[in-house]
């Protein structure tokens, strides 16, 4: 299968003062097949809102490559890439209205930006059948953002995304401001138009239920660096890195097995040694080794990536067993 | 004092805000909290979760106005408490942990001092056995190093080291009860269990009575005791933990479970609530969920439904439970 997105050796380093590095996005590699839904999950400081940049090329990346069906769009500095037929390919889904929608300009004329347009005159039947679309009342586009309710800006910015006719939607936690009700409408709402329209997903999110029930795929991102990647059910089944066995061990409503809860604080991301295991300092199964060698995503079996010296001793790593 | 006897035991509280013409933002409402006990408050974003919160921490806003029929603590009434009185009971009888930690602790002032601050007024304490009972409290809040930790300033912890430091601050003073509104909101999904098993884990051993305020029902089921359900001021059902969501009767607390990611098996189980809470400025029916329920009747409109006795140890407010 060809892959629609290809994440290849990705960096984006930011200096810090005159002498340190801050490591966001250190060595990552992905891919997505045109159609599938990818979900990256990571705590705050993972990299995955910066990652999200990266790919919607709001941010330019400090080494490495981002392939559009085989095309480098990561070499295209990010000012220029407005101008390029694939920006209208690849569109973006921030949380809340104040990531996307201009507060200063009606719904309508804020829908109509996707398009590169005013919003006036021949762009209109256009954006009150994209509104349809995302069930957001007509009457609601002459209003200013500020003026709807949480649902009703998603949902202005879900439009905003789709007029343009993307393939690829990046989606950072479109509905973590939201109430559990709202959010089960958007969601059901992204689902509808990710299979009505072939939309390709890569999903933020920190909630990994709703990655589960959003997503075909799913990467781990712990400090910038993926440590586990392969099928969403199967992850949460069996999480194969330590940290993914923290984190779906942390998430309320799953079985806890005891060990795999983890306590600390992540290292930090600046200046990492590269020859240690960035989360070593919090790992129950840590050794020797990992102290001394960064491990390497490595293929294990069922399309499962992990970067883990003791991955390969599967089932038996901590006889967690729960799912 | 009878250990049967609830901690906190409040009946028919009103709380309004505006005119009087507009409908009490909480509707009539009793609550009690037993010692040991772990309740969590669950409801949508203006439910006035936080507002029966506040009432319990005697931070009501001054624009609020309230009226309660019974409102007693251990024993004690407090429905006529003025802000000295609460000044004694609050951080003493009554500590309190918010949402967004770093905002609530002094930037500029290292923990150590301020924790050791609230220690010193409340257990008059000095010096080195001061010195002694802050490393002490930071370690009993798991913080790792508490000693090292001390001369640490806010912005050099994170999010979840602030809101331990702020749990042990509220527990300085080994209250009786603990109020949690959204403890963990915005912290990192293995910051929040931790914090949350911290907290769980005061309560059982200090017998402290814990209202933990959340709009996540995942998290309610996995830490509280008993789950309260909040619909527009209203309280509709109250059961154990399990039990809710086991066997939810009310029509709100089944739509509310039906929205929440980790019951359904997929996207399609997913079902919103639908509709709104009524404009409380405008015609509130009796039962504030009847204009988004489908189960409603005439009477729902006209008669508030009681809260009544669907099985041991759980109630529930409808004229139609399903």
């Amino acid at each position: 299968m060809t892959a629609l997105l290809e994440i290849v050796n990705l960096r984006r380093l930011f200096r810090i003062g005159r002498a340190r590095t801050l490591h966001a996005i250190d060595d990552v590699s992905l891919r997505i097949g045109a159609g599938r839904s990818l979900g990256l999950v990571g705590e705050s400081g993972s990299g995955k809102s910066t990652l999200a940049r990266l790919v919607v090329r709001l941010d330019d990346p400090t080494a490495g490559r981002i392939l559009y069906e085989g095309n480098d769009i990561g070499a295209v500095p990010a000012h220029a890439f407005g101008r390029r037929p694939a920006r209208s390919q690849i569109q973006f889904v921030f949380q809340g209205a104040d990531d996307t929608l201009n507060p200063a300009l009606s719904t309508a004329r804020n829908i109509a930006i996707g398009l590169g347009a005013s919003g006036g005159g021949d762009v209109r039947p256009h954006v009150e059948q994209i509104a349809a679309e995302v069930e957001l009342p007509r009457e609601l586009l002459e209003r200013r953002p500020h003026q709807l309710s949480g649902g009703q800006q998603a949902r202005a910015g879900i439009a905003r995304a789709l007029i343009a006719r993307p393939r690829l939607l990046v989606l950072d936690e479109p509905t973590a401001a939201l109430d559990v009700s709202v959010q089960a409408t958007v969601l059901k709402l992204i689902d509808r138009l990710r299979h009505t329209r072939g939309l390709t997903l890569l999903f933020v999110s920190h909630d990994l239920e709703v990655i589960r029930l959003m997503c075909d795929d799913v990467a781990v991102l712990y400090l910038g660096r993926i440590a586990e990647t392969g099928p969403v059910a199967d992850v949460l089944a069996r999480p194969l890195h330590p940290y993914t066995r923290a984190l779906v061990a942390a998430a309320p409503g799953r079985a806890k097995a005891d060990g795999d809860l983890i306590g600390g604080e992540p290292a930090s991301p600046i200046d990492p040694d590269p020859n240690v295991c960035l989360f070593a300092n919090r790992c129950p199964l840590a050794m020797p080794r990992c102290m001394t060698e960064r491990p390497r995503p490595r293929a294990i079996h069922n399309a499962r990536i992990v970067a883990c010296h003791r991955s390969d001793e599967g089932d038996g790593l901590s006889g967690s067993e729960a799912y | 004092m009878n250990a049967a006897l609830p901690l906190v035991s409040i009946r028919g509280l009103q709380i309004h805000f505006g005119g009087p013409q507009r409908a009490a933002t909480i509707d009539r409402t009793d609550l009690d909290i037993l010692r040991g006990d772990i309740v969590a408050l669950v409801g949508e974003s203006g439910s006035g979760k936080s507002l029966i919160a506040h009432t319990l921490a005697g931070i009501l806003a001054p624009a609020a106005r309230m009226r309660v029929e019974r409102f007693d603590f251990g024993g004690v009434d407090l429905r006529q408490q003025d802000a000295p009185a609460w000044r004694a009971i609050r951080g003493r009888e009554v500590g309190i942990v918010f949402q967004n930690p770093r905002a609530a602790l002094d930037p500029l002032m290292r923990i150590g001092r301020q924790l050791g601050e609230v220690i010193a007024h409340h257990r008059l304490l000095r010096g080195r056995p001061l010195l002694d009972a802050t490393i002490a409290a930071l370690g009993e809040v798991r913080i790792p190093d508490p000693a090292a930790r001390l001369r640490a300033y806010p912005a050099e912890l994170s999010g979840g080291m602030c809101q331990r430091v702020m749990l042990a601050i509220a527990l300085a003073a080994n209250p009786a009860l603990l109020v949690a509104d959204e403890p963990t909101t915005g912290l990192d999904t293995t910051t929040q269990g931790a914090v949350l098993a911290l907290i769980a884990g005061h309560a059982r051993s200090r017998r402290m009575a814990t209202l933990l305020i959340t709009h996540d029902l995942a998290l309610a089921r996995a830490y509280a005791d008993r789950i309260v359900v909040l619909h527009a001021g209203q309280i509709v059902e109250m059961a154990q933990a399990a039990d809710l969501f086991d066997r939810p009767t009310h029509p709100y607390t089944r739509r509310l479970i039906k929205a929440t990611p980790v019951e359904a098996a997929s996207v399609s189980d997913l079902s919103g609530i639908g509709g709104r809470p009524p404009d409380l400025d405008g015609k509130v029916p009796a039962c504030r969920f009847a204009g988004r329920c489908d189960r409603a009747g005439a009477i729902c409109t006209t008669d508030r439904p009681p809260l009544a006795s669907v099985a041991p140890g759980h109630q529930s407010a409808c004229w139609n439970p399903a």
